[in-house]
């Protein structure tokens, strides 16, 4: 049975024996890079676009919106009124056009707090409507807490501008979603806007429980909406973008398998002569083609392995990076979410990890035949 | 007159190479070649460079194919078997030995040996002990653990030697195995070989252009002329 030099013929293909030690692990650094950079970059995109949903989810509408006036009955769920509508703020050089959302004064607590930073703010007393305004719409305006705006929304009756104070500028990290976002007291704005406020519930809950939060609602009578029904647009920009950076992943890790199989055809290569000594022992080429397939087999689950580890470790080292961009003048990155939670996708990594193993293993199982099926014992032999 | 109980039959063994330099024609190297030798017997071949005593040789042992003519050793065709039948006859009934000493650069002389019990399907303990016995009765008993690059040209000759015997084979091919040798070497691996070959009763066909070293063969044969006559 040729096959028990198998394990002999690997310990030498893997430099075990012999000295291929440096070219195997050249290999496993190189292949190991890449795909930490492909684990960092998938990291990096779904945690980015799970931040984005979520915030607009907390920030924007909700995780689910009951749109009714008012609900009697108490529900299970965390559950805040709020009224919206549109308007213009105008400021001493510019105006700008808002979403003002009416809210209670419980609204900024747990995890929608965390959502956004004080960066200033007036609390002195004032008869004027409050408001805050984000980082990005004050700097529009030209103003800083403690100033007033003219702000017009449209009324039941009549359309004038009334005048509010800034109390205060906040910044929610992600300047796309908060710079028309103006948050003001719910009770001032029914009293402003009148009939053009639309009253409604949100509900916030946990991402993976929002279809069965919005079923059982729907269940109890409710007209209810999710917050990528609300906002489709942004929802499946969202989508499409964690689904083509995961095609483009996946497209990269095949090559970087068949990269691997050239390395594979390489190693024949320069083991040309060794393997027609073993043939003329009596080697059969499927032992020699296992061998060499078993061999890159271990060198790319160790690769896969080690590169994994470096980048889910890159990607936990990321928000001690992203801040520092921030702070930066990049003005390419401000429109970019830089303070996120990192979650590391562990089934589309191990799916990533499954292809780069297969398409190398394929690739090599074809490369080898090829290579092997061309390798004749006579070709070293003889005068 | 061969018989086809013997242990190597050459039947009417013709070959000839595509010859670019004349167009489209071929250049006819064996003609109708016919030889048999007996079990346990030697046979030297002799013949001036490119006669095709190397060409014949490849052909006995099935590593090349001939363009007509049958090989028979111990009884089995060789036209009959396909890559992985040849492969197990090689493995186990067949043992080389070549000019250049091609030991498998990154094994140690005992595990170059040792290969080839395993590949013949002899359990890595007993293959180990076989390699380990045979390389001390070439007098590598000091070298085990030795590589290809650490060995001199004649050490390297031994093991291929040991080598082509682990697996007790009823055959041995050797081309040339002293010609890069010196003298004082050659006559060592010659002695050593012919030893080997006679204590294990197994049958040797050698091509070489040593005339010494072939009388010292049961049987000498030149190759002149696409084919084969007894004598020097």
């Amino acid at each position: 049975m040729s096959r028990r030099i198998i394990p002999l013929l690997m310990k030498r293909s893997l430099g075990i024996i012999g000295g291929g030690r440096k070219r195997i692990i050249f290999q496993i650094i190189l292949v190991a890079l890449a795909v930490s950079a492909l684990v960092f970059a998938l990291t990096f995109v779904t945690s980015m676009s799970d931040a984005i949903a979520n915030k607009y989810a907390l920030l924007g509408s909700g995780h689910l919106q009951i749109h009714q006036e008012e609900i009697t009955s108490s529900l299970p769920y965390e559950t805040y009124r709020v009224g919206t509508t549109y308007g213009l703020l105008y400021s001493k050089d510019t105006t700008s056009q808002v979403f003002l959302k009416g809210v209670g004064a419980d609204y900024f607590t747990g995890k929608r707090g965390k959502e956004v930073t004080i960066l200033q703010e007036h609390k002195e007393s004032t008869t004027l409507m409050r408001v805050s305004i984000s980082k990005t719409l004050a700097e529009v305006l030209g103003v800083a807490a403690g100033e007033n705006l003219a702000l017009m929304v449209g009324g039941e009756h009549s359309v004038r501008p009334t005048l509010v104070r800034v109390e205060q500028i906040y910044e929610s990290g992600y300047r796309e979603l908060d710079e028309q976002l103006v948050f003001t007291d719910r009770a001032a704005l029914q009293k402003l806007a009148g009939g053009s406020i639309s009253l409604h519930y949100e509900v916030l809950s946990e991402v993976d429980q929002i279809q069965a939060i919005k079923e059982d609602l729907l269940n109890k009578g409710y007209l209810v909406t999710t917050w990528s029904e609300e906002a489709p647009q942004i929802a499946s920009n969202l989508a499409t973008s964690k689904e083509a950076t995961f095609v483009i992943i996946g497209v990269i890790a095949i090559l970087l398998g068949y990269g691997i199989s050239e390395l594979a055809r390489q190693i024949v290569e320069d083991d040309k002569r060794q393997i027609i000594i073993l043939m003329l022992l009596g080697s059969k080429k499927q032992t020699l083609l296992f061998s060499y397939l078993f061999s890159v087999l271990i060198v790319t689950a160790i690769a896969l392995f080690l590169g994994i580890g470096l980048g889910i470790l890159f990607s936990y080292g990321l928000p001690n990076v992203l801040p520092l961009l921030d702070q930066s003048t990049f003005s390419v990155l401000s429109y970019y979410l830089l303070s996120f939670t990192i979650l590391i996708p562990i089934k589309n990594i191990l799916l990533i990890a499954t292809l780069v193993l297969l398409s190398s293993v394929l690739a090599t199982a074809l490369s080898l035949h090829r290579g092997l099926r061309h390798q004749r014992i006579s070709s070293l032999t003889f005068d | 007159m061969p018989n086809v109980s013997d242990c190597i039959h050459l039947n009417s063994i013709t070959k000839s190479f595509p010859a670019t330099q004349v167009g489209d024609g071929k250049l006819l190297i064996l003609d109708s070649v016919t030889l048999g030798i007996k079990v346990g017997e030697s046979v030297a071949i002799v013949g001036k460079s490119g006669s095709g005593k190397s060409t014949l040789l490849e052909i006995t042992a099935g590593l090349l194919e001939a363009d007509s003519g049958t090989v028979t050793l111990n009884g089995v065709t060789l036209q009959d078997l396909n890559d992985r039948q040849k492969a197990t006859l090689r493995a186990n009934e067949m043992g080389f030995i070549f000019q250049a000493s091609y030991m498998l650069a990154d094994f140690t002389a005992l595990e170059n040996v040792k290969i080839a019990a395993l590949i013949a399907g002899t359990p890595p303990q007993e293959a180990q002990e076989k390699a380990k016995a045979l390389l001390e009765r070439v007098g590598l008993g000091e070298r085990l653990h030795h590589r290809s690059d650490q060995l001199s040209g004649g050490e390297r000759q031994r093991v291929v030697i040991a080598r082509s015997l682990v697996n007790d084979p009823a055959i041995i091919f050797a081309d040339e195995p002293t010609g890069n040798l010196d003298e004082a070497n050659a006559a060592i691996i010659e002695e050593l070989l012919l030893d080997l070959v006679r204590e294990r009763k197994a049958t040797l066909l050698l091509v070489t252009h040593n005339a010494q070293f072939a009388q010292k063969l049961d049987r000498v044969l030149t190759l002149s002329e696409r084919t084969l006559r007894e004598g020097m």
